[in-house]
């Protein structure tokens, strides 16, 4: 989200100060003159610049985008709290010694749900369902950070749903746990799909997250506020999804001699625990990778859950317009993915 | 899916198995399995059948023995000898490689005036395909009745375990007649994937597919005969892991008291057997009663999943 979001700032005259985490950034700066980059780190104090540095931007800084995060839902929670719990404090440090402060983004998950069902309000976020993975977890606690702030400091929490890539270009920035599991589909390795086939799967292009992102973000209504960034009412249900999918791996992908391509049958929640099981019993080392990335976010898909967008329409209702249903785009997102061979020397294979 | 205007059915059917019975935790000892017992034993398997002192050839002819009489055997017009394992035993020199196991059985039985021929290459899925073969050559002809001799051992000190799947050795024997009184063949249906052919290089991705595959075939087949789950008295599993097959119901909806599990712990999987061990169980110990209908299933590598209903 992070490029995509710069990207849609430089076409306006707003100055960018950017904290990089690595020295990774001379791609953004050759962008435009207007952003100003600055090394550092928010598990740190003071995020790790130098006085001056940190002095200079409380002085200048009248908006503040707080988007990075560690988004591996595989990874444990100790690995996951530095930057996702910890960075969101330093953050909060830094926006109440900026004197000049007009507005605050929290960028979250609509997954802060966790294992809740039914329809998910966007005042709401406490909860005792539990979470499927420690990123929900870490994100739910950062959001209780900001809650506290939120009398005090004009932070607005922007919740998104799965961030597929985007959906003009087709272009994925970062292959995630949802990207590697639809090239295991597409390379038949998955015996079977965990969910329930009438669920709604909630998934949204980059593009259109942050237009609707930045189109809520200019009003002066949307402070103090939690957004649903998502599809909502437009999800396809799961069978929607996964059918589409495979008609596209069938339009796009070529299949080696004459592999058969029947999509994967679903499986309820015991049949998968079942098939879990089966795989930690064999020790089968495939099979238990598969598992691993499924199982990351797989028990979410047997969490009904609609995500209300009632804030969002009433405060901004153009930012809810901006978001497209997935026959718009996700033609474009597997085309991208199969033709860049889901970038295997980026990411896992 | 294939009527049966003969009433082309299954009217004898016996199996042998060898007289060395191991447990698992023997397998174990003599190296002979991949995975723990503990696994293998919570996957269902309990014992293994090892052919030792005999050979398979034995098992086949006592199968044969039991089912045939002086009457019924001057009707065989066919002999089908049937082994999912890709093996010739025969030393390959000279005339040698002509040396046909097929005809060797039907004159030890004394049916030499029957064809016979040998069909391989199906796996685990020979058996219910040589069954299919024999109901087409007497529904095509004037021919009364087909003998089927299936059987596999694996060779001596090899690896019991395939997929997770305890493999033993057996012999097996069908009588198809015309007019038979039980086990009408009602229907057949396989589905057949070319790609799979390469076993070894395909191992992992033809347990990918095995329950999506399962599943399409099961609901074929019931579709193409108009019958639902609902109709069906009994599921006769090939004897692969308990596991699998609770997975299986749970994703087609077949209820696991429809399916005949009992020997997967007494036998395990045998190749190409399982259908008549469990079929032969099933009537001895009186669990089917005449017009109940019956669903074979089987996977054999290939690849191909195959599937026959017949009426007891």
């Amino acid at each position: 989200m992070g490029s995509e979001v710069v990207s849609r700032i430089l076409k306006t005259d707003a100055k960018i100060t950017l904290l990089g985490h690595d020295n990774n950034m001379s791609g953004v700066k050759k962008k435009s003159n207007k952003i100003k980059i600055f090394k550092g780190d928010i598990t740190k104090d003071k995020l790790n610049l130098s006085e001056s540095e940190y002095k200079e931007i409380c002085k200048n800084t009248t908006h503040i985008i707080h988007s990075a995060s560690i988004t591996r839902f595989e990874l444990p929670y100790q690995k996951l709290k530095p930057v996702n719990v910890d960075g969101v404090r330093n953050i909060i440090k830094l926006a109440s010694s900026c004197k000049n402060l007009e507005k605050m983004a929290h960028f979250s998950t609509v997954y802060v749900s966790g294992k809740r069902k039914g329809l998910i309000l966007e005042k709401e976020r406490a909860h005792n369902a539990g979470f499927v993975n420690a990123y929900e977890k870490t994100k739910y606690e950062a959001e209780g950070i900001i809650e506290k702030f939120q009398k005090k400091l004009p932070i607005t929490t922007y919740r998104f749903s799965t961030v597929i890539g985007n959906g003009k270009s087709g272009k994925v920035n970062k292959f995630g746990a949802i990207h590697y599991s639809l090239r295991l589909l597409q390379l038949g390795m998955v015996p079977v799909i965990p969910g329930d086939p009438n669920n709604k799967i909630d998934i949204i292009s980059t593009d259109d997250a942050t237009e609707a992102f930045y189109l809520s973000f200019l009003k002066k209504n949307s402070k103090n506020k939690v957004y649903h960034i998502c599809a909502g009412k437009k999800s396809p249900s799961l069978r929607e999804f996964i059918g589409k999918t495979y008609s596209l791996f069938r339009k796009y992908g070529t299949q080696e001699g004459g592999k058969p391509s029947n999509p994967a049958t679903f499986a309820d929640f015991k049949t998968y625990e079942l098939f879990k099981k089966s795989v930690q019993e064999s020790e089968n080392p495939i099979f238990s990778k598969i598992i691993d990335t499924l199982s990351s976010f797989s028990y979410q898909l047997y969490c009904p859950k609609i995500f209300d967008q009632k804030d969002l329409l009433q405060d901004s209702p153009e930012s809810q317009k901006a978001i497209s249903s997935l026959d718009v785009y996700y033609d474009k997102i597997i085309k991208y993915c199969i033709n860049s061979n889901w970038r295997l020397s980026h990411g896992k294979n | 899916m294939v009527k049966n205007p003969n009433s082309i059915g299954i009217s004898h059917l016996a199996y042998t198995l060898p007289k060395n019975k191991i447990s698992i935790e023997g397998l174990k000892r003599k190296k002979l399995i991949t995975s723990s017992a503990k696994t293998l034993k919570s996957f269902g398997f309990k014992n293994c059948y090892i052919l030792e002192d005999e050979k398979i050839e034995e098992l086949l002819i006592a199968s044969a023995k039991k089912m045939l009489n002086a009457e019924n055997k001057k009707d065989i017009s066919l002999l089908i000898n049937c082994q999912g394992i890709n093996a010739n035993e025969y030393p390959k020199k000279g005339l040698s490689i002509f040396k046909y196991k097929a005809p060797q059985l039907a004159e030890i039985l004394g049916i030499s005036s029957s064809s016979s021929f040998t069909l391989s290459e199906q796996g685990c899925g020979g058996l219910l395909s040589s069954i299919n073969i024999g109901r087409e050559h007497l529904a095509s002809s004037n021919s009364k009745s087909v003998l089927i001799l299936a059987g596999d051992c694996l060779p001596k000190n090899n690896n019991r375990e395939i997929m997770y799947n305890v493999i033993s050795d057996a012999g097996c024997g069908v009588l198809l007649e015309k007019n038979s009184k039980k086990n009408r063949i009602l229907g057949f249906k396989q589905l057949s994937y070319p790609y799979y052919w390469d076993t070894p290089k395909r191992e992992q991705e033809l347990i990918a597919a095995y329950f999506t595959s399962s599943k399409l075939l099961i609901e074929q087949t019931l579709k193409d005969l108009s019958i639902k789950i609902e109709d069906v008295d009994w599921f006769v599993p090939h004897n692969v892991s308990k596991r699998s097959w609770q997975m299986l119901c749970s994703i087609t909806g077949i209820p696991e008291k429809k399916l005949w599990m009992g020997n997967i712990g007494r036998v395990g999987h045998t190749i190409s057997c399982d259908h008549i061990i469990n079929i032969s169980d099933m009537e001895r110990k009186n669990a089917i009663k005449k017009g109940d209908i019956l669903f074979l299933f089987t996977f054999g590598f290939g690849a191909n999943w195959t599937a026959m209903v017949i009426e007891h």
